[in-house]
């Protein structure tokens, strides 16, 4: 133990508030150290001071001039700062704190019960084709109609590809640099109220994207300009 | 109302804890408000006037502590230690005391202070003697009140609470909202200031 830690531990001492091995390692260092065992009775006896110091006393006047202020009303009035602290209290504001949590709760529970979703996914179509909507008028005047078009999709048939196959047919298409907001805009499969996610650099070219399969599926190719009742299949 | 019945309530209060006497304050009881401020007018005094070592203004601002107690009365909760919470009132009301003193100097940050003054801390001068029958006992008063006003403020609340009021380690981290380990160090830290400057009179105080 050095003079340091030595230190750090005289009140505990004193107060035997010590674990057995520090006491120990304490007194050791005492008995070889001077500088400390100086200080440790120092310390002693600056508290033995401190523990003796008499009590300052108020006037003798000091209970009536409260029991005056309290008369008078003086002292029944918060002073401006003590009034804006207790406005701004967490006590004051605390019934308005739960009423928020549990209405966020309520919300909550609503959002992830059954009915609640069904309410997301008739609300969420609505949303989307408004969007979809102001996206196609811009669109028409702009491009041509593309020509019909059709499609492996293998998450609407039973049999799914080999992992394999996603892959090669990564590497054959042509990888646009589109970012998946920008895609997602571009997309009519979310009017059917279908949600799917995709791979963020999956553009294949204007026409098709690279779908990723929901868990456990494969990823699919998928025009984008398709709609629920297209009936339009690509075929590699 | 009649001597002995008042002597009776009187007797009453006295064996009533400072909780359940805060209680029968809260309730309208103007009989327990005097016996909350006999209790602690002498504590609450003692403890601002060690922090800020002026008794007039130390006087003000006890007063001031008891009109906030009777102002807030209905609000106190008898789960809390009365005496915690009197001296949280105390020590905040010093606090800010101190804080618009040192913003009277132009200076922002009390630690700020400190630091500029190499750690001597603030000072304020109690040009106002007090009266002590024990030269010696006035004499070292004095000297721990310079000593004591010369260590950083936050040692020195911590040191006044536990060895001049002799609160617990746990009420005096509950009232500077401090753990339990900080108020530790700083006590110490406290005590280790205060030996050094008390250091050439202490053979004094063992004669």
């Amino acid at each position: 133990m050095n003079c340091r830690s030595a230190e750090s531990l005289f009140s505990s001492y004193i107060e035997d508030e010590i674990s057995q091995v520090e006491r120990r390692n304490l007194e050791a260092h005492l008995m070889g150290c001077r500088r400390c065992s100086v200080a440790m009775r120092d310390v002693r006896a600056t508290v033995s001071i401190l523990e003796r110091m008499p009590l300052v006393e108020p006037s003798a006047h000091f209970d009536e001039e409260v029991y005056a202020k309290i008369r008078s009303g003086e002292g029944l009035h918060p002073g401006f700062g003590e009034w804006v602290r207790e406005a701004l209290s967490p006590a004051r504001w605390r019934a308005l704190y739960l009423a928020g949590a549990g209405a966020c709760a309520v919300i909550a529970a609503f959002l992830v019960s059954p009915a609640g979703h069904g309410w997301m996914m008739r609300s969420a179509p609505a949303l989307v084709s408004a969007s979809r909507t102001q996206e196609t008028a811009r669109g028409i005047a702009a491009a041509p109609p593309a020509a019909p078009v059709t499609q492996t999709v293998a998450e609407r048939t039973a049999s799914a590809p080999a992992p394999g196959v996603a892959s090669s047919r990564r590497a054959g298409s042509v990888v646009a640099s589109v970012s998946a907001p920008a895609a997602a805009a571009r997309d009519s499969i979310l009017d059917g109220g279908i949600p799917r996610q995709r791979y963020k650099d999956e553009i294949i070219n204007d026409q098709f994207y690279l779908e990723s399969g929901r868990q456990g599926e494969d990823p699919s190719v998928v025009p984008v300009n398709e709609t629920k009742d297209d009936g339009v299949y690509i075929i590699f | 109302m009649p001597s002995e019945l008042r002597l009776v309530k009187k007797l009453e209060l006295a064996e009533l804890t400072d909780e359940d006497v805060m209680e029968r304050c809260a309730l309208g009881s103007e009989t327990a408000f005097r016996a909350l401020v006999q209790r602690y007018r002498s504590r609450i005094m003692n403890l601002v006037c060690r922090f800020i070592n002026d008794r007039d203004r130390a006087e003000e601002i006890s007063q001031e502590v008891f009109l906030r107690v009777y102002r807030n009365r209905e609000r106190y909760r008898k789960s809390g230690k009365f005496s915690t919470w009197i001296f949280t009132i105390a020590v905040n009301l010093t606090k800010n005391e101190i804080r618009s003193r040192v913003r009277h100097k132009g200076t922002f940050s009390l630690d700020a202070m400190e630091e500029d003054s190499g750690g001597q801390g603030l000072a304020f001068p109690d040009l106002k003697p007090l009266p002590d029958e024990d030269l010696n006992a006035s004499e070292i008063r004095r000297r721990v009140a310079e000593a004591l006003e010369k260590i950083p403020a936050r040692y020195r609340e911590a040191v006044v609470l536990r060895d001049i009021e002799g609160l617990s380690y746990e009420e005096v981290g509950e009232i500077l909202r401090i753990p339990g380990g900080t108020v530790r160090s700083r006590i110490n830290r406290a005590r280790l200031m205060l030996k050094e400057r008390l250091k050439p009179h202490l053979n004094l105080e063992d004669a």
